[in-house]
């Protein structure tokens, strides 16, 4: 026989449990319903840090090619941070006029989750995809140099995933695939390629 | 113990009261078919009622503005003026007051109104007749109903004709055929069609539910869907079968890891099993192989233009004037050839992989087209090659990885056949979907400006050119992927090669 205190703790701590699920959802259901209208502009500058030498995969449009290239920025010291700045100077060649590889005001990266097993996560504004030119070989300059810049100041990365607005998308612009994750084996070898 | 009992029990009901709601809310949806525009909402569950977004539900059907002031919700739709207040039951649309069952919800900005009063709010601001099938939520505005008549051709396949272009989605499972209509106003008087002695199709059976109309056609034997007739037209013909994979463990021939042997066409009852709309529409003068059957994928379509290669240019049509093309050249050479669209039709990347799949061609090529830089690029899949003998299941996102030797096979005799006719070609391994996706030797090529202006890209001539060059490289490739495959037949119409 259960003592009765036992009895009423469970089933209170069972409708406690119930309740906060159910407030969960109706939360999870309010922020996708303003998701649509989420915040497109560009995001604040990065925070201040001592400067370090970066490798930058830049895409040149027009010789069809990807070459390394070195800079120097201000890097925080936090990880996760660190690997957005990274990915956000290589936006920045991206974003001035004349580009090598013209991308859409507003396009970023918002942030980068580095996660056990190797995996990074790059969660990527709205501008990054929804204005992006369409083909395969324009969308696969722009994830292959993402991928290389990526890996190649980060230690450690196996895989990457691209998300935009926090969420999957099924391809860039229409070509390139979003589903699945970059092997960064496999890219370090197409970029080779395009060297 | 009884205690126990009592609570193992509550908590088992709270779990399935929880769960219902989730689900109801995941997949409730209404759709709204109207001259003007198809389209289809969620409803949203409010206690025990269901609601749906007034502004977004009218807003594709004309000019539509609100304005929010404390708790009255206005809408402007084309001229008349609609007022709600929050948490009240009656509004009004123009000169009409409106009772509603449940009172009105306003979430931020956002109004809500019970969903059965849905159509009588849109009969009063469209001036139309409204029709309401309440099971299926179904919205129906004046006379926009398709129709469709269903003939069986014995021995030969279901021919369904539309009142108006459809564009399902197409999913497939062993004796069935699914057909499900999203965004067209679908109707039958019949739910159900039975077919006696038919050793293609057994029967139909058409229903609608949760926003969609869908129509089963149950079969005997795999079949596929071909669309004709700018998509007023669905043909459901049996699948063709293709060669018996070579003996393990070679890995660029034996890509039927995942799909039954067929029996080699030698063997096929009758000589001939029935070919696709594509190879039918033409009329081949090599001999036709049809187990060296090649899909040819128009990129992009309908809604999905694709890359905007000019003002007026679009991806999409640049596509399917170059898969037509490419038909005529396999045909010409002797190889069964179908395209997966023959009309603006969208189709998704998973219903192109699905249906390539199910048609177990031996080739897959997807046709794109770009206005960066010059030439003819050959994509494979960007996996690495894997091969583990015959499988139950395999991971759709790397369906391709034991094809990938196959693959680039092809994609090596596409570009020396490009090269030899002095176009720069290249073979790159790309992340393009959906490739990954495909359980056979697949490759997209993205064909790009053969001069400064963009014009050139729908120049015939060079659009034959490509196509000659990626017929041939298919047909070079046809005796490496299987040696024991008879030659191809020389080009009938050699004008199409340099």
């Amino acid at each position: 026989m259960i003592p009765r205190h036992v009895q009423i703790t469970a089933v209170v701590l069972i409708v406690a449990m119930f309740s906060t699920g159910f407030y969960i959802l109706r939360l999870k259901a309010r922020v996708e319903q303003n998701g649509a209208a989420a915040d497109t502009r560009p995001i604040a500058p990065p925070v201040a840090g001592p400067r370090s030498k970066v490798e930058l995969y830049i895409a040149y449009d027009h010789e069809g090619v990807i070459r390394a290239r070195q800079v120097e920025v201000a890097l925080p010291q936090e990880p996760n941070l660190r690997a957005r700045e990274v990915l956000r100077t290589l936006m920045g060649e991206y974003l001035q006029k004349p580009s090598p590889h013209p991308m859409a005001p507003g396009a970023d990266v918002k942030e980068v989750y580095l996660l056990n097993g190797g995996i990074a996560v790059v969660d990527t504004t709205a501008a990054f995809a929804d204005d992006h030119r369409s083909g395969v070989f324009v969308e696969e300059l722009t994830v292959a140099s993402v991928v290389a810049t990526l890996s190649a100041n980060v230690p450690g990365v196996a895989r990457v995933k691209i998300l935009v607005n926090g969420k999957e998308r099924e391809t860039l612009a229409g070509h390139a695939d979003l589903m699945s994750f970059y092997d960064v084996n496999a890219v370090d070898q197409l970029v080779k390629a395009m060297q | 113990m009884r205690w126990n009992k009592r609570i193992s029990a509550t908590i088992a009901g709270m779990l399935l009261l929880a769960l219902l709601p989730l689900r109801s809310a995941e997949e409730k949806r209404v759709a709204v078919y109207a001259p003007r525009a198809s389209f289809s909402l969620p409803v949203q569950e409010r206690g025990n009622a269901e609601y749906v977004g007034l502004f977004e539900a009218v807003e594709p059907l004309g000019q539509a503005s609100i304005r929010v002031d404390a708790k009255s919700w206005k809408l402007r739709f084309n001229g008349v003026n609609c007022e709600f207040k929050a948490g009240q039951t009656r509004g009004r649309v123009g000169k009409h007051t409106i009772e509603l069952a449940q009172p009105f919800l306003l979430e931020g900005e956002h109004g809500y109104i019970p969903l059965h009063a849905l159509p009588l709010v849109l009969s009063r601001l469209l001036d139309s007749r409204v029709d309401f099938h309440t099971a299926s939520r179904r919205i129906f505005v004046g006379d926009v109903a398709t129709r469709f008549s269903l003939e069986l051709k014995k021995g030969e396949g279901l021919v369904l004709n539309f009142s108006d272009p459809v564009n399902p989605m197409i999913s497939t499972e062993p004796g069935k055929l699914r057909m499900t209509f999203t965004h067209e106003p679908i109707v039958s008087a019949v739910g159900t069609y039975e077919f006696q002695e038919d050793k293609l199709i057994a029967g139909a059976r058409f229903n609608e539910v949760n926003g969609a109309a869908e129509l089963t056609v149950q079969s005997n034997v795999p079949v596929m869907a071909t669309f004709a007739d700018g998509g007023k037209t669905i043909r459901i013909v049996a699948a063709p079968s293709r060669a018996a994979p070579a003996p393990a463990p070679a890995p660029p021939a034996a890509s039927g890891a995942a799909t039954p042997a067929a029996p080699p066409p030698e063997a096929s009852p009758g000589g001939t099993p029935p070919a696709p709309a594509g190879a039918a529409a033409g009329a081949p003068s090599g001999t036709v192989h049809p187990a060296y059957l090649i899909v040819v994928d128009a990129g992009h379509g309908g809604e999905e233009r694709g890359a905007a290669l000019s003002d007026k240019l679009a991806e999409k049509d640049v596509t399917l004037a170059l898969a037509r093309k490419l038909r005529g050249e396999l045909q010409a050479r002797g190889i069964n050839a179908l395209l997966l669209r023959d009309s603006d039709a969208t189709l998704s990347l998973e219903q192109r992989a699905e249906a390539v799949n199910a048609s177990r061609a031996a080739v897959y090529v997807a046709l794109h087209a770009a206005n960066l830089g010059t030439g003819v690029r050959v994509y494979t899949a960007m996996l690495p090659a894997s091969y583990t003998g015959p499988q139950l299941f395999i991971p759709w996102e790397t369906a391709q990885a034991g094809h990938i030797e196959a693959s680039r096979l092809v994609a090596n005799a596409v570009a020396d056949e490009i090269g030899k006719r002095e176009m720069p070609g290249w073979v790159v391994a790309a992340p393009v979907r959906p490739l990954n996706n495909v359980v056979t030797a697949a490759i997209a090529v993205e064909v790009s400006l053969p001069g400064p202006q963009v014009d050139t890209l729908v120049s015939a001539n060079y659009q034959q050119q490509v196509a000659a060059a990626i017929a041939s490289g298919i047909a070079d490739a046809r005796a490496k992927l299987d040696p024991n495959a008879p030659k191809a037949a020389a080009p009938a119409n050699p004008g199409g090669a340099r």
